[in-house]
Parts: C-alpha cells; structure tokens; sequence
C-alpha cells in the first residue's frame, strides 16, 4: 500500500510505473445522500480514462474529490503521487480542471480569458505569448480572439475553457461533462482534440454521459449511484454483457416485443428506435425461433442478423445486474 | 505572495467593476445621489411654525406683543380666532402648532404694574415643532417682558439696564448659526461612502454565482493573493466618489470645509479599506448575491444611521450600545468627517479614531483569509 510509502515532495519519478491518479475506497457523503460510495481506482500515466454514469451517478463529485477542491468524507485520493486532502496545492499546479458549467469570465475577452489564467499559473515571458497564440488557434478561436466570452457559441466556450486548462501543461486534466449540450460536430472536433493531447502523453480523465464517447477511451469507470460498477476497457465491459445479441426489425415494434416476451431463451429484450435487440445464450436456433414467433403474432419480419452490443446495452444490462445485486442484499 | 498574480486578480476584477458601465455609474454616482437626498430629508432646521393668536384684550398693548412675536421668522402669525371654541377645530387641522390667548386686562393691568398672564396651549403631536414654538415663544414674550420693566422702571425713575443683570454672551464655535446642515451634512457623507462597500460585498458570492468561482480554486492562486485582488480595485472605486461626495456637500449645500483635503482623503481610504474587509468578510459567507447585499445594508445603513451618532447622539446610548457603534467603521468615520470639515481638526485630534478603522480593516482581513477555503 502506498500509504506505508515515504511521502516523495518532488513529483512522481517517469521511470515508476506509479499510477497518476489512485483513490483507495474514497467516499462522500452529504447530509442525505452517499454521492461517492467507497470508490478505489487506478489511473495510469497517459491513459483517456472515461468516468461514465448516469446523472446524478457521482462522476462530478468524483472529479471535484480528485481535482482536490472537495474533501472526501472518507478514504483518500492521489493525484500525481501527492494526497487531495494534505497536499492540494501541489496537485492543483500539476492539473487543469474543466467544470460542467462554463466557468470562464463572461465579460472578458477570449485572449483576456487565458491571458488571466496565464499569470495565475505564473506562466511568463515569451513562452506565455507563443502559448496563447497557439492555444487560440488551436481552440480555432483566433480571429475571436476579443470577442467576450459570453458572447461566444456553446461550442468554442468549451473550447476556451479546454486551452486555459493547457496554458500550464498539465500532467493531468480533468475534465467534466466536457461536450454536454454542444452540438455533434463539435462535440466530434472535442473529442478529436482530446486525442491529440492523449497522444502527446497527457493523462485525461473525462466524465460523460454519452456511451458512444466512452469508446474513445483507453479504459472506462462505470458509476452508478455512487458505487464504481465496472472498471476496464470498453472491449471487455462489451463482453460482460451476458449472452449474445440478435438485432430484429419489425414492422410493429411494441406488437413484436410483446410477442417475444415470454420466449425461451431470451435474457433480455431492448427498444431501440425501430430496432428490438434480444440478449441470448444462445443466436444460432433463436434466431429462426424469433423471426417465426413474431411473424406468428402477425407483425412482418423486416430483417433479423446477429450483431455485437454496444456500449449501451453493456451499461444498462450492468446497471440491472447491480440493482438485482442490490435487492438481494439484505437492507 | 506573488504580486503578479494580485495584479492580474485586481485587473480582472476592474474590469468587472468598470465594463458593465449603467452599474459602474450607479457604483460612482450613488453615493452622490443618496447624499443629495439625505442631505433635504435631514435639514431639520425649523422655521415658520404656524401659530395662531387669540386676542381677548385688543388693546394697542396687546397689539405690540402680537407684533413682537411675529418680529422673526421663527413663528409665523397663521390665524386669529375670535373666540375660545375655535381654538381646539384649529389645532386639529394642523394649521397652527399653537395658539397663544392674551387675556382681557392685559394692558391695564402691565400698565398698572400688576403682573398678568398670557396663556400658550402647543400641539403635542410633534415634539420637535412644539419645542422649537415654546422656545420662541417664550424667547419673544421675556424680551417683551424686559422692555415693560424697562419702561416701569424708567417711569420711576430707576436706571433702566437694572432689568438685564447678567449679560449671557453666546458663541457657537465651528458652526455660529448651529444650522443642521452643518452637523448632518458632513455624517452623511460618512455614511454615503459605504455603499460601495454594498458593491464589494457581491464580489466572491457572485463568483460562486457565475461559477468561475470553482475553476479558480482549482488553480494554484493563494487565498491572500485573491482577497487583496479582490480588495484593492473596491476600494479605489469607492475612492473615486469621495471628491464627488465633497462636492456636492461644499458646493451644493454650503457646508464648511475648514480641515485639509489631503487629510480627508487619506482617511477615506483607510475608512474604505475598514468597509471593504467587512465587505468581503460577508461575501465568504453569503451564498447568494441577494444574501451578501441585504447583509451589507443591515451592516452598512443600519450601523450608519442609528449608530453613528447620526441620529441619537452618545449622550443618549447606554455603555453596551455605545461600545457596539465603535465596532463599527462608520461610527469612526462620521466623527472623522464632522472634525475634519466643521471644526478643521488635524491627524493628532483623530490619531485615536484613525488607528480604531485600520485596526477593523486588519481584523476583519485577517478573518476574511482565515474562513475562506479553497475547497467547496
């Protein structure tokens, strides 16, 4: 256990294979609700690590706890070797933090904005100058560059608050809820920007609720209600969804999977858009079983195939299994 | 403490202070208006009460005292009721404070060198009218008085300054005609200058507000670092509606300023440092912007006006409620104001009230940084 460590002041050593994010059952809890129920997790150097969840599952708490601005009610947290609760200051020179709602100035300028944020990380001098142009531009901002930030688009806000996360060249950045309520392309654009800084080493921790993101990510946390579920890389969390899965497109979904309820074989079913996606153990005779069952009730058959589960599906049959978990534990 | 990064706090909190320019002039010019208004709301000066005379006696003699009491302009001759029943229908209607009744006999009986009697009824009501009309009243009707014995004793024979033995030599120093204004003008301009400690105290509960609040404790930036930042661009806001304040005082209202300018002014900023500290003491603890403003003006106003010495002098506060007005700033500030403008006084006479500010402003720095965590 690190705690029987010494406390190193100096950052951790690259040639270590020390993670760069690690919680040992952190938790806490306000006056009602648990918000982060006994979370350990190990975060390495370099990694996107995807927090994914619900609302309300925890993952901005979570964020705040590591970011070292929020204390845990218990367990602890190390961000870049040094504790949240003891050595914040520390952490905080080391990261950027990006927060859910757009946390820059409104009535400064975009230049201003990261010129402000520039002193505070005491960047100077000409490395200062050539790293705010460059971060303009990279945030495609430069010919905005004085325009007030309130008066900017959803998208480029977020693209602000993301450059004056980097003006320091954080080892770590946090990131939270990054491309909620931005437009598909852009939340694209993000994700392809969030990429390069991966590939330039940097370790990510973003939280989102979109499952189609989490597979950009090296590894995935799942989180609900508070409670870390599942912690791997998106390949493997697709393969714990039980059984296999067939895709079937009915002419009359709710008919359909009225129809299919009771079938043999059939773990679970989910609605999605015009398709109706069946978990089973077994594809090859359930298949035929499907197609007539529900032609039999009278609804035609569009097409049926096998296919592999997304994301999604591994996360809500995850959550079931919980909550099933959940109801037989005594209360 | 990095001086840099106070300096770019102070210029971003500038520019929030001065780009959003209708508060950025209600900040400036408040403190202005406000006086102006204060100033007519508090001129207490009292002139031209309404009285009424009823005279029984409608002799010439009675006729020289009606005419001495409407000699100034302290008391204004309003009605001449006939009879008796008419006096109380006239009362009620306010048109008279008071109505003075000379009785049938009057001349004949001061004539004769007998004493006589001059009833006075005064509406109650308004206390300060009443007493203001019973003074002049009173004033008027010895003078009068003393020019009968005069005339009696010279009629005898007598020398006539016998009837003024002691000869009462009255001299208001720093303010000779006593006006209010004089005594008013000087305290409200004290208590103006604390509104824009009202501004300051918005400045952290409306970061928390906006949110930038969170991204900022994220950073490295020191707790002192911020709330200097913080400090230093209120202060010189406030700075800036000083002269403004004076102005209007001097010019508008004819106040004296018989004190040092340079003195006022170095005062008024360490008076505003005193407010400002108090002021983001607040805002560590409001949790909204409505919150730190409504607390402000308890702080602020309620001190100012009925602690300051403003309204209800020392003389009349128990040593408990008079201990409470010197923990506030304004309290100090008033009295700094009145010496400095009215009686012209140096540093030395206000060493005392000077030291008591800057030792709030400390105080409540020092607590300001002590509460406020950089966590959520």
């Amino acid at each position: 256990m690190t705690t029987d460590e010494p406390q190193v002041a100096v950052g951790p050593d690259p040639g270590a294979s020390q993670p760069a994010i690690e919680t040992h059952e952190l938790t806490k809890s306000f006056k009602t609700v648990v918000a982060v129920d006994s979370l350990s997790l190990r975060i390495q150097p370099g990694e996107i690590f995807g927090l994914l969840g619900p609302d309300g599952a925890g993952k901005t708490t979570t964020i705040r706890l590591l970011s070292a601005i929020m204390d845990p009610t218990g367990g602890w947290a190390k961000v870049a070797g040094f504790d949240t609760v003891t050595e914040p200051e520390a952490i905080k020179r080391r990261i950027g933090y990006m927060a859910q709602r757009f946390n820059l100035y409104g009535d400064l300028s975009a230049w201003e904005n990261l010129n402000f944020f520039a002193d505070v990380f005491e960047v100077r001098g000409a490395e200062r100058t050539e790293r705010i142009e460059r971060l303009l531009n990279f945030a495609r901002l430069t010919e905005f560059r004085d325009r007030r930030a309130a008066k900017l688009s959803g998208g480029m806000q977020k693209k602000l608050a993301l450059a004056c996360t980097l003006v320091h060249t954080p080892e770590i950045i946090f990131l939270d809820e990054p491309t909620t309520g931005v437009d598909p392309v852009s939340r694209r654009e993000f994700w392809d920007i969030l990429t390069d800084l991966h590939l330039q080493g940097i370790t990510l921790v973003v939280s989102t609720p979109y499952m189609d993101e989490a597979e950009r990510c090296s590894r995935i946390g799942l989180i609900y209600q508070g409670r870390l579920v599942v912690c791997d890389t998106p390949e493997a969390i697709k393969a714990m969804t039980e059984g296999e899965l067939i895709a079937l497109w009915p002419a009359d979904v709710r008919q359909a999977r009225k129809a299919l309820a009771g079938l043999g074989g059939v773990l679970e079913i989910q609605t999605y858009g015009d398709q109706l996606r069946v978990f089973t153990h077994d594809t090859d005779g359930l298949m035929e079983r499907i197609r007539a069952t529900v032609t039999g009730a009278g609804v035609e058959v569009y097409d049926v195939r096998v296919t592999r589960p997304r994301m999604e599906e591994a996360f809500i049959s995850l959550i079931r299994r919980q909550m099933a978990e959940k109801s037989d534990e005594p209360a | 403490m990095n001086w840099r990064r106070i300096l770019s706090i102070v210029r971003k909190e500038w520019w929030h202070i001065t780009r959003d320019k209708t508060s950025f002039g209600l900040l400036l010019l408040s403190p202005a208006l406000a006086l102006v208004t204060m100033a007519y709301a508090f001129s207490v000066d009292i002139t031209d009460v309404g009285i009424g005379v009823l005279d029984q006696d409608h002799s010439p003699l009675s006729r020289q005292y009606i005419s001495e009491l409407a000699s100034t302009n302290a008391l204004r001759l309003e009605a001449w009721p006939d009879y008796l029943e008419e006096v109380e229908p006239l009362m009620m209607r306010g048109q008279v404070k008071a109505v003075v009744i000379i009785p049938a006999g009057f001349e004949r009986d001061l004539l004769s060198g007998r004493p006589t009697g001059v009833q006075v009824v005064v509406d109650g009501t308004d206390p300060n009218t009443a007493g203001h009309a019973i003074r002049h009243i009173s004033g008027h009707t010895e003078h009068f008085a003393k020019e009968q014995i005069a005339r009696q004793l010279a009629q005898a024979g007598l020398p006539a300054d016998l009837e003024d033995p002691i000869d009462l030599r009255l001299r208001a120093w720093f303010n000779p005609s006593l006006r209010y204004t004089v005594s008013m003008i000087p305290a409200l301009v004290g208590i103006v200058l604390s509104v824009p400690a009202m501004a300051a105290s918005l400045a952290l509960a409306r970061e928390r507000e906006w949110g930038t609040l969170e991204g900022l404790i994220a950073t490295p930036i020191g707790r002192v670092e911020l709330i200097v930042g913080k400090l230093i661009p209120y202060i010189l806001a406030g700075f800036l509606s000083v002269p403004l304040c004076l102005a209007v005082a001097v010019i508008g209202f004819k106040v004296p300023f018989n004190g040092s300018l340079t003195l006022f002014l170095v005062l008024s900023l360490i008076f505003l440092f005193a407010t400002m500290s108090i002021a983001l003491f607040l805002s560590v603890f409001a949790g909204s912007q409505q919150v730190a403003i409504l607390g402000s003006m308890i702080i602020f106003l309620f001190s100012g006006f009925f602690m300051s010495g403003l309204l209800i002098p020392f003389s009349l506060m128990g040593p408990m409620l008079k201990m409470e007005a010197f923990m506030f700033p304004t309290t100090h500030f008033v009295i700094i104001s009145r010496s400095i403008l009215v009686k012209g006084a140096g540093f030395a006479a206000l060493q005392g009230f000077v030291l008591a500010l800057l030792g709030i402003g400390v105080i409540f720095f020092a607590l300001t940084v002590l509460m406020f965590k950089k966590k959520l």
